[in-house]
C-alpha cells in the first residue's frame, strides 16, 4: 500500500512537471546554479570593478544579398557576448543594387541617452545599426529583429529602444533559472538597454508578490519555528 | 497501531530540521548579493552541517532498492524530466539564448554536489523526519513544498508549482526506492540539462 501510494506520488508528480513545461513559461529547470559566465564589461564600472573591468565589445557582421534578399544571420559582440542580434531572412532591406548589408553592434560609452523615466539603465547602452553595400546606404527595416542582452545585477523591467528622443520598452523575455540575459523583440534600428526598475512605487500586486518572494520563506521559518517549540515544550511538559 | 506508537514515541526532529533547511536557504537568498558561486558554498556549507547534526534518516524495516535497480530507476526518473528541455532545445536554441562562458566539467560538478545535498537533506532527513512523525504522503507533500520554497527567493513564485511538482516526484522516488541515491541522480541531470538547452 506505501509502495503504491510512493508510486503513485512520483507518477503524479511526473505527470504536472511535464504538464507545467508546456503551459507555463517557468525555466526548464528545477534547480542548479546559473551557467558560467565571465565578469560582465562596463562603460563606466563601478568603483569596486574599475581595477579589473575590460571595455565592452563590438560586434559585426556582412549578410550578402541573394535573389534581391539579404540573408538573415546572427551578429554578436565578441568575445565577451554581451549582446546577441538574430535577423531573418529579408528582414533588411536596401536600396536597389545593394549586395550586402553590415549589421554592427556598439557600445555607446560616450554620452549615453539618459534612463527613462521610473527606471534605470543596467550595463551599458548598445547601438544597433546597419549600413548597405556598396557606399554605405541607409537600410530600412522589413521585419523586427530579436536581440539577447546580458545584464550586470539588478530588478529587470525589460529591454528598451532610444529612438533618440525616448525610451520605448519592448517585449521582453527574462532567460530562466537567474542566468543573467533578456530577450526582445526589436522593430527598428537604434540604441537599446536592459532597464530595470527604479524606487518609483509599484503596483500593489507587484508588491505583494515581491515581498512574497523575499519573505515567503521568513513566513514558512517562523511558521515551523513555532511549531518546533511547541512541540518541544509538550515534550517537556509530558517529561514533568 | 505499532506505527502510530512509533510515530508518538519519536522525538519532534521534523519541524526543527524543516527550519533549519529553509533557514539554509534563507542564509543563500542573503548572501546571493555577493555572488552566486559565495552563495552556493554557504548553501553547500549549511546543508553539510545540517546533515553533520541531524544524520540522514533510516527507515527500520523497510528493504530498500538494490542498488543497480535504484540507479536505473533515478536516471529514468531524470530522463522523464529532462525530456521537455531537450525536446526544446532539438526544436531550436533556447529563447533568448544564453551563452556559456567555461567548462562544462566545473559547473556539473558544482551543480552535482549542490543537488545531491539538497536530496540528502530534504528527501534523506526531512521527509524521514516527517515519515516518522506523521506518515509517508505527508512526509512528501512537506518535502515538495521545502524543495519549492527554498528556491522562491531565487526563481520567484512563477516557478513555484513547477518545482512542487518536481519535490512529489523526488519524494515518491524515496519513499519506493528506500534510497536517496536515485533521487540525486534525477535532480543532477535535470540540471544538466540546462546546459544542453542554452
Amino acid at each position: 500500500m506505501r509502495r503504491q501510494a510512493a508510486a503513485a506520488t512520483l507518477g503524479l508528480g511526473l505527470l504536472l512537471a511535464a504538464l507545467l513545461h508546456g503551459v507555463s513559461s517557468a525555466p526548464p529547470l528545477y534547480d542548479g546554479l546559473p551557467l558560467p559566465q565571465a565578469p560582465y564589461d562596463y562603460c563606466n564600472p563601478p568603483a569596486s570593478l574599475r581595477s579589473s573591468n575590460k571595455p565592452p565589445d563590438k560586434g559585426q557582421a556582412t549578410f550578402p544579398v541573394q535573389n534581391g534578399q539579404v540573408l538573415g544571420g546572427g551578429v554578436q559582440t565578441l568575445p565577451d557576448a554581451q549582446v546577441v542580434v538574430f535577423i531573418g531572412v529579408d528582414a533588411l532591406r536596401g536600396p536597389a543594387g545593394t549586395s550586402a548589408v553590415v549589421v554592427s553592434i556598439d557600445p555607446v560609452c560616450q554620452n549615453p541617452p539618459p534612463p527613462p523615466a521610473g527606471g534605470q539603465i543596467l550595463g551599458n547602452v548598445y547601438r544597433i545599426s546597419a549600413v548597405a553595400l556598396p557606399g554605405k546606404q541607409p537600410v530600412s527595416i522589413g521585419a523586427p529583429y530579436r536581440i539577447t542582452i546580458r545584464y550586470p545585477s539588478g530588478n529587470v523591467r525589460d529591454v528598451e529602444l532610444y529612438d533618440g528622443s525616448s525610451w520605448h520598452p519592448l517585449r521582453s523575455t527574462l532567460a530562466p533559472s537567474g542566468n543573467p540575459y533578456v530577450g526582445a523583440v526589436v522593430p527598428s534600428l537604434g540604441e537599446v538597454a536592459v532597464i530595470g526598475h527604479s524606487a518609483a512605487p509599484d503596483s500593489l500586486l507587484t508588491v505583494i508578490t515581491r515581498y512574497l518572494e523575499g519573505f515567503g520563506v521568513l513566513a514558512l521559518v517562523i511558521i515551523f519555528g513555532i511549531i518546533a517549540l511547541v512541540q518541544e515544550i509538550r515534550r517537556r511538559r509530558k517529561r514533568a | 497501531m505499532i506505527a502510530s506508537r512509533a510515530r508518538a514515541a519519536a522525538p519532534p526532529r521534523a519541524a526543527r530540521i524543516t527550519v533549519l533547511v529553509l533557514g539554509a536557504a534563507l542564509a543563500r537568498a542573503s548572501v546571493a548579493p555577493a555572488g552566486e558561486g559565495l552563495a552556493a558554498a554557504v548553501f553547500a556549507a549549511l546543508l553539510i552541517g545540517i546533515l553533520a547534526i541531524e544524520g540522514v534518516g533510516a527507515r527500520p524495516g523497510d528493504r530498500p532498492w538494490p542498488l543497480k535497480r535504484s540507479i536505473l530507476s533515478g536516471l529514468g526518473v531524470a530522463a522523464v524530466l529532462a525530456a521537455p528541455v531537450l525536446w526544446s532545445a532539438s526544436a531550436g536554441p533556447a529563447w533568448p539564448p544564453i551563452p556559456v562562458h567555461g567548462a562544462f566539467l566545473p559547473w556539473a560538478a558544482a551543480v552535482a554536489l549542490v543537488a545531491s545535498l539538497e536530496e540528502a537533506t530534504i528527501r534523506g532527513t526531512l521527509q524521514q523526519a516527517w515519515r516518522a512523525e506523521a506518515g509517508p504522503v505527508p512526509a512528501i507533500l512537506c518535502g515538495a513544498l521545502v524543495f519549492a520554497a527554498i528556491h522562491l527567493p531565487r526563481y520567484g513564485l512563477s516557478v513555484m508549482p513547477l518545482d512542487l511538482a518536481v519535490g512529489l516526484a523526488l519524494g515518491g522516488l524515496r519513499e519506493l526506492t528506500g534510497r536517496v541515491l536515485p533521487c540525486a541522480i534525477a535532480h543532477t541531470a535535470a540540471d544538466w540539462a540546462a546546459w544542453l538547452s542554452a
